[in-house]
């Protein structure tokens, strides 16, 4: 598939799942947001230091784009119209907590503390931190076990970003077959990968 | 669900899949929760192999989200919705109300006992009196004993809440008890209720 293409897919795929989502269907949500996570965390990660911060902030993204969503018109591409929603809510996150802490008269030692009270208000148990550095053991060690054609078509496509036409050149072989060995490396990764999500702790979200 | 199924959304999720083909796929996926676990897992594994170092992984934001909405409670073990929420610590009470209930209830209930000294099984009857008298003493009847007679028991018979003593084991420790103590204790004042048996009825009678 030419990059142009491979666009014009991407859109698709986020134009059907936003249409589902308008028409109130949770799931279709739910899987935009699983689409979107990753790349909403690396965005607030640009602004952001604290990981649970991120976290937080993440959230508020999603939330703010459920509560827009009836208002999207797809003027822009979904992942433009996120994109700022995310940028938005970590500078406004940044301007609030540095509000807080000015407004605040208190001693630096007291201001500290207070900064961290508000870090503690929504953050990950233990257990769920410790699922988390094992989900990605689980994958770095599932990718490295990769027989090396699966392994160089995953990493190709999930590391560099190359498409499947691009990956075929490199590899030599036919599109068919990157498409099918992407597939096997993800299939593999994923056996790995079940057994840890069968338990995965919750994370504990006080509201206060 | 076939590993074909798996692999069309491995290409859907590459964007590589043909416009066409794009809309039914999203739709299964929707409609059926397991090929919808196989896209959030796929992207769990794309989420690891892309993510920064510094970045957490991100994982259930929308359920996460979801339940901040309101829409629905974050994944637990026991999915209830938010708007019943108010039942639980009702429900609570209630069932801790039925449990005590039904303990006191089966405490005021003995209706079979065993013989003292014989072992044998006998059954007996306790009637309800009446709302006026409530704290009359029951009739005891045995019965399927040798010389099975009616009596009546003269100790009066309370709804405490304790458990029921009347026990063969109980009894015995009472009749034992006065014999092993040293002269001059207080033996009259042992702390059990006079139990009218077959045995002691026919022998007070004569």
């Amino acid at each position: 598939m030419k990059k142009e293409n491979k666009q014009m897919s991407e859109k698709a795929i986020d134009q059907e799942l936003v249409k589902q989502a308008q028409a109130g269907d949770t799931k279709a949500f739910e899987m935009l947001v699983t689409r979107y996570q990753q790349k909403v965390a690396n965005i607030i990660s640009r602004y952001v230091r604290d990981r649970d911060e991120v976290l937080d902030v993440a959230q508020e993204v999603f939330i703010k784009v459920y509560k827009a969503l009836p208002r999207f018109r797809g003027d822009s591409a979904f992942y433009t119209w996120i994109y700022r929603i995310a940028i938005n809510t970590s500078k406004n996150h940044l301007v609030a907590r540095s509000r807080r802490i000015q407004n605040s008269d208190v001693e630096p030692e007291e201001a500290e503390r207070y900064a961290s009270a508000l870090e503690m208000q929504n953050f990950d148990t233990p257990e769920a931190e410790f699922a988390r550095q094992e989900i990605e053991a689980a994958v770095t060690k599932a990718v490295d076990e990769l027989p090396e054609d699966l392994r160089s078509a995953i990493v190709m496509r999930e590391v560099d970003g190359l498409s499947y036409e691009e990956i075929a050149k490199a590899m030599d072989c036919p599109i068919g077959t990157v498409r099918s060995r992407i597939f096997r490396a993800r299939d593999a990764i994923d056996r790995a990968l079940k057994p840890l999500l069968a338990e995965k702790p919750s994370r504990v979200t006080y509201v206060g | 669900m076939s590993d074909r199924s798996h692999e069309k959304i491995s290409v859907l999720m590459d964007g590589e899949m043909e416009p066409n083909a794009i809309r039914f796929l999203i739709k299964r996926m929707i409609s059926d929760p397991a090929l919808g676990q196989t896209w959030n897992r796929y992207h769990l594994i794309r989420g690891c192999l892309q993510k920064k170092p510094n970045e957490p992984l991100m994982i259930d934001v929308a359920d996460q989200v979801l339940a901040r909405l309101g829409v629905r409670e974050y994944t637990e073990p026991e999915k209830s919705s938010r708007a019943h929420a108010w039942l639980k610590p009702v429900a609570g009470v209630g069932i801790a109300a039925s449990v005590a209930l039904t303990a006191v209830f089966l405490m005021q209930q003995s209706p079979v006992t065993r013989h003292a000294n014989t072992g044998e099984q006998f059954l007996v009857q306790q009637k309800i009196p009446s709302q006026s008298v409530p704290l009359q003493t029951p009739p005891v009847q045995f019965v399927d004993l040798p010389r099975a007679q009616l009596a009546t028991s003269v100790s009066e018979w309370r709804s405490s809440g304790y458990p029921d003593l009347r026990t063969p084991q109980f009894r015995g420790f009472l009749y034992q008890q006065p014999q092993q103590r040293a002269p001059g204790t207080l033996q009259q004042h042992a702390p059990y209720v006079y139990t009218i048996t077959p045995e002691n009825r026919v022998s007070s009678s004569h």
